[in-house]
């Protein structure tokens, strides 16, 4: 494999970095990042460009910019990941909960008006545990991702 | 219609305070928690497809430099 091939991979891997990606797509990254043969090929391109130390910091600085692109994005969605809890969760149950308050104390008018809460309660309740179950992955897959990338940061420098 | 749900907006927060602003409070909810939603599951273009793509070459490419690394019979 030729230099320029392997820096067209390490553009698109750069694009994805600051690309939102779903849990699909965040795998498949770590999968070419925690195969073996991507490994073997970053060694083979340092091994090539042993008397030029500029070309393996600038593999080097490629991979740390990628690495912070997906730190960003981790902290982004533990974030979310919280916010989702609170408002979407949290304000469901609570949301819920005061509908079958006021028909218990009958402090409504319209009791029947309870069903709107109570049904608007739950499906934003259920909603909000799924895409919390999807953003723990992904914060999870982004673990692996920027620990991955530490390691290959790591293998570059090594060779200095 | 448009007439009775006008009328029944406009006399419900007199007749009927609690129920009014239960629902309020719920709009206001469901204002907030499909924007929080909407926020969380934003995505772009999947990437998949090209990081298999890649996973691929990479693994032509170490096919290929073992083969060239074997000795040959005749060596």
């Amino acid at each position: 494999m030729s230099k320029a091939d392997f820096d067209k991979a390490i553009a698109e891997i750069k694009r994805a970095a600051f690309s939102r990606q779903g849990l699909k797509g965040l795998r498949s990254i770590r999968a070419l990042l925690i195969d073996v043969t991507f490994r073997q090929e970053l060694e083979e391109i340092i091994a090539r460009s042993h008397n030029q130390p500029e070309e393996r910091a600038a593999i080097a600085a490629a991979l740390a910019e990628i690495k912070f692109a997906f730190s960003d994005q981790r902290a982004e969605r533990t974030e979310q990941h919280s916010q989702t809890g609170l408002v979407a969760i949290g304000g469901g149950v609570a949301l819920s909960a005061s509908a079958i308050l006021a028909v218990a104390t009958q402090i409504l008018t319209f009791p029947w008006l309870s069903i709107v809460p109570l049904a608007i309660g739950s499906y934003f309740g259920r909603q909000g545990t799924a895409t919390n179950k999807r953003l723990a992955l992904e914060i999870s897959t982004l673990n692996d991702i920027v620990e991955a990338l530490d390691d290959r940061i790591r293998s570059v420098r090594h060779d200095d | 219609m448009i007439e009775t749900v006008i009328n029944f907006l406009t006399v419900l927060p007199v007749a009927a305070p609690v129920d009014t602003a239960l629902l309020l409070v719920t709009f206001a909810y469901v204002l907030i928690a499909s924007r929080t939603l909407y926020a969380a599951s934003r995505r772009d273009a999947d990437v998949s497809e090209r990081m298999q793509h890649w996973q691929e070459v990479f693994a032509a490419s170490a096919r290929e430099r073992q083969q060239k690394q074997r000795p040959s019979p005749a060596e």
